[in-house]
């Protein structure tokens, strides 16, 4: 619905045909966003430089790049760090999470997700401003680094 | 109920592993106390004649002086040698060297005095005594064969020692009571064999029950790395599923007024479908748990397989992942039949030809063939029954052979296959297996392992 006015698009990747598209049509009816798909992770990695998406709903195992690989390349490449992105997966351990996260997704949502929990999380992870993430970024890299070492202070006397 | 062809080789190299352990312990234990036990005999030795510096130390002329000097240290060498490869973890050449360390003394000695000043009682006594280490050497091997064949050797030594050699005249009276000392002396040679066979077979009973506890172990541990494994998996292909009919029912509910009749339908086509996912995976779950008790019976009747396996293709049509109809190449004689039920065995053959579909590239052929053969009705039996094959071939990437019996296990999907993203439960071929079984037939599959060259599977029945 490229005519009316929407929220932002939403770039969802899932090889699971039923699945992306309820993601696709959950994020188009009840968050009112427009919605592009890929149904891989090479191709997903394509569409976030084709269509510059405002956030990228993801999933972990897909064929080609999987989720994890496709988060860690655009967190890579200064053109699409600040993108936001939410991992949708049936991984649910602990580590799985841990990973995801690490990789640079703001979000990890484990499926089954509810329609308006998913459209909830998406709007979350959009809120943390583009601005915002551009300069928290741009201060880790231009973070100063300390030339040497602070001495520890010598331990009192016993 | 495991038949012996889905007997692991993990297993068998389980019961490998340990019996070389065993004999290595054995090894280790016997050839440096040997080592030890020598070194102690020379170092008395040269103790005593540092004490005595009278005593004649080689009472032999020439060679014979060099020979009889030379032995122990080559014995020694021996042991040490039969140490170095117990160490090594080399048991063969372990036993052999503290054999050879043992046997070359006292053939040597036996020549060298022999041929040197005839043959006295007192030193070739001294000599049996390390006939019975060979004795004990024979333990080392595990072959009570050996331990037989030693005491014979040692048996024969004895005849020809006590029969040749000349006593000192102090014991000269031995001459005439030889009918009484040898069958002593003999005799006791088999007590300490019979004592060391048995032994050595309780010692191995035990060692062996050992390795049975262990091999029952490693099979438990293995199902239960498989559950863990089948659970995360099931997790999986149970999660994705759930939210497709959670979420499309959900969608439906929240935007009923604004959907289209057509819009509406789609929905509750992919919420049905992803039900009917959950419910097959949930089906076939209980299958297997089901199977896993006793063995079902099938009421059997005579199957014609040609419009069985022509009407499985036809309803299969588009769940074929990705694969046309057209790719699936049947080739059945017409009434060709089969003694089988036609649930169970239209069960196999939709999973047997789903699984060709899903692990081999769309546009690959699948073939499904089926013919007469004669099969032992034993392994390796002359008896010969007419069973009917029927084989599904693909041309995907192939098992690795050593993987291949495993599949029939339940739970067991190929590493490759857990780490992809093509859906499956590790339970169709172990549910497939069951089913044959119940009905009398067979199930295997051979492959090459090389990608393209694909995967036959296999299956048995008899011939209606």
């Amino acid at each position: 619905m490229p005519d009316l006015p929407t929220n932002g698009t939403i770039l969802v990747v899932d090889d699971n045909e039923d699945l992306r598209i309820l993601v696709a049509e959950t994020l188009k009816r009840l968050g009112k966003y427009h919605v592009v798909m890929a149904d891989n992770g090479i191709d997903g990695l394509q569409a976030f430089y084709d269509h510059r998406p405002d956030c990228g709903v993801i999933d972990i195992k897909m064929p080609g790049l999987d989720g994890v690989q496709l988060a860690r390349a655009l967190r890579g490449d200064p053109e699409t760090a600040a993108t936001p992105l939410v991992i949708l997966t049936a991984l649910v351990q602990d580590r799985d999470r841990f990973i995801g996260l690490a990789a640079g997704a703001d979000q990890y949502l484990v499926k089954p997700v509810r329609p308006l929990d998913l459209v909830a999380a998406v709007r979350q992870a959009l809120a943390v401003s583009m601005v915002e993430r551009d300069q928290a970024l741009r201060a880790l890299i231009d973070a100063p680094i300390p030339d040497e070492v602070t001495p520890l202070p010598p331990n009192p006397p016993a | 109920m495991a038949s012996p062809a889905y007997i692991t080789q993990a297993e068998q190299q389980i019961y490998r592993e340990y019996e070389l352990r065993r004999r290595l312990r054995l090894a280790q234990i016997i050839a440096p106390g040997f080592f030890v036990a020598l070194l102690a005999i020379i170092v008395s030795n040269l103790v005593y004649s540092l004490v005595h510096p009278s005593i004649n130390r080689s009472p032999f002329p020439g060679i014979a002086g060099i020979l009889a000097q030379a032995v122990i240290p080559i014995s020694l060498l021996f042991y040490g040698l039969g140490t170095y490869f117990a160490w090594r973890r080399r048991v063969n050449l372990a036993v052999a060297c503290t054999l050879l360390g043992t046997i070359g003394p006292v053939v040597i000695g036996f020549a060298v005095y022999a041929a040197a000043q005839g043959l006295d009682v007192f030193l070739a006594v001294g000599l049996l005594s390390t006939v019975n280490l060979i004795i004990l050497i024979g333990v080392m091997t595990a072959n009570p064969w050996i331990l037989i064949v030693a005491t014979l050797g040692g048996n024969g030594y004895a005849l020809a020692v006590l029969n040749l050699a000349t006593p000192p005249p102090a014991l000269a009276y031995i001459a005439t009571e030889r009918p009484l000392f040898i069958p002593m002396v003999l005799a006791i040679q088999w007590v300490c064999t019979t004592l060391l066979l048995a032994t050595g077979r309780t010692y191995l009973r035990t060692l062996r029950e050992l390795g049975e506890t262990r091999v029952a172990y490693e099979r438990a541990r293995k199902l239960d790395e498989l559950k863990d494994q089948f659970i995360t998996n099931v997790n999986h292909e149970l999660r994705t599923p759930a939210m497709a009919m959670q979420g499309y029912l959900e969608l439906l509910q929240l935007t009923e007024a604004e959907l289209s009749p057509e819009e509406r339908k789609a929905f509750l086509d992919r919420a049905t479908r992803a039900s009917n996912g959950m419910v097959d995976l949930l089906t076939s779950i209980l299958e297997a748990r089901k199977l896993d008790g006793e063995r079902p019976s099938f009421s059997v009747a005579p199957v014609q397989l040609a419009p069985l396996c022509a009407d499985i293709i036809a309803i299969l049509g588009t769940q074929l992942a990705g694969h046309q109809p057209e790719e699936i190449q049947l080739a059945v004689p017409p009434h060709l039949a089969v003694l089988a039920e036609v649930t169970p065995l239209r069960q196999i053959l939709v999973n047997l030809i789903t699984n060709a579909c899903k692990y081999s590239p769309p546009g690959k052929q699948v073939m499904v063939t089926a013919r007469a053969v004669e099969v032992p009705t034993q392994a390796g039996g002359r008896k010969l029954r007419q069973m009917v094959e029927i084989a599904i071939r693909d041309y995907g990437l192939g098992i690795p052979p050593d993987e291949a019996p495993l599949l029939f296990h339940r739970f067991v999907r190929l590493q490759r296959d857990l780490a992809s993203t093509i859906p499956g439960n590790g339970l169709g071929l172990y549910i497939s297996r069951r089913l044959c079984e119940a009905m009398h037939g067979t199930i295997d599959c051979a492959s090459s392992g090389i990608p393209g060259e694909g995967t036959t599977f296999t299956v048995r029945l008899p011939i209606a």
